[in-house]
């Protein structure tokens, strides 16, 4: 990566700590708007990150209908882990899940983790970062097809999420191989 | 009035999802499945509250700190549940029952595997105090 380029992503992330730290105070001044400058150069400064590496494509579009998207299952799945928690029967076993991701980036190896954790019904149990897998554990996962269905939930908020900020790359191996899970079930699906 | 009365609704919904929480991590049966109900349900009731309270007191102050509770409860809840979830499952802290698949396990022993032919290809032997 350029010097430039990171410098211009060092400023993109001091504005967001400025943002941060203004919103904190509830108003807008000068001096909180200095202190959060001064303060935000010193975090990150101090607390050092290695710098998040930005694809550099953002489609608002696709990013609006991911975000529709998670609302939408947010709603829907926190509904049935409520009903799981109330419903007489107990909760039945669940499955830990492999999924190959397609994309190599950090960033939205991260995302889809983070997004697949929020939405009720699937944690992350572990990464492999080398090879881009997720292993995630799926609640009440406890028959084949289940399986095959949290496996299409977490391959869609990938196909989601590179379409809405993955690189070329990503864009590319995303039509290599639209639907991995028939690779992996021989096409019976 | 209206506004009232979609607040209240909010708040309500807000409190059975906190509860489904709380029930879900007491009838689960493992800590995995646990993890779940302690960190998803009350997700969605968090942010019903936090509308109902934009709605009650609609300021940008209030606002605008509601938007970072919301922001800071989905950037830190999946890095807790995965650090739970992560050192629970490698401690072995599981119910082997309360498991129908388990793909990374599968992981873990075509790891070792591979580990232990390359140790007997290099003529290093087997490491006694392993596994």
């Amino acid at each position: 990566m350029s010097k430039g380029r990171s410098f211009v992503q060092q400023l993109v992330l001091v504005f967001f700590l400025v943002v941060l730290w203004v919103m904190l105070w509830d108003s807008v001044s000068l001096m909180h708007i200095i202190t959060g400058v001064i303060l935000s150069f010193l975090v990150t400064r101090v607390f050092y990150l290695p710098p998040v590496v930005l694809s550099g494509r953002f489609n608002i579009i696709h990013a609006i209908n991911y975000g529709l998207w998670f609302l939408y299952s947010l709603v829907i799945a926190s509904v049935e882990v409520a009903w799981y928690a109330f419903r007489p029967r107990a909760v039945g076993a669940g499955s830990v899940i492999a999924c190959d991701l397609r994309t190599s980036s950090d960033l939205l190896m991260t995302l889809v983790a983070d997004t697949a954790s929020l939405i009720p019904g699937s944690i992350i149990v572990d990464s492999d970062r080398a090879s881009g897998v997720l292993y995630l554990h799926v609640l009440d996962s406890d028959s084949e097809e289940k399986v095959i269905a949290a496996k299409k939930l977490v391959y869609h908020i990938e196909e989601l999420l590179i379409k809405a900020l993955g690189s070329h790359r990503d864009l590319a191996a995303l039509k290599i191989t639209p639907d991995p899970l028939a690779d992996e079930y021989g096409g019976a699906r | 009035m209206i506004l009232d009365i979609i607040s209240a609704v909010l708040i309500l919904l807000g409190g059975v999802l906190s509860l489904a929480a709380a029930v879900g991590l007491l009838r689960f049966g493992d800590l995995l499945s646990r993890m779940h109900a302690s960190a998803k349900p009350q997700v969605l009731g968090l942010l019903m509250v936090c509308v109902a309270i934009a709605i009650q007191y609609p300021a940008w102050s209030t606002v605008t700190t509601l938007a970072i509770i919301i922001s800071f409860q989905l950037v830190t809840i999946p890095v807790a549940t995965h650090m739970v979830g992560r050192a629970g499952y490698r401690t072995k802290h599981l119910r082997r029952s309360m498991l129908y698949r388990d793909e990374l396990a599968e992981a873990v022993d075509r790891a070792e595997a591979r580990e232990v032919a390359w140790e007997r290809r290099k003529g290093i032997g087997t490491d006694p105090n392993d596994g």
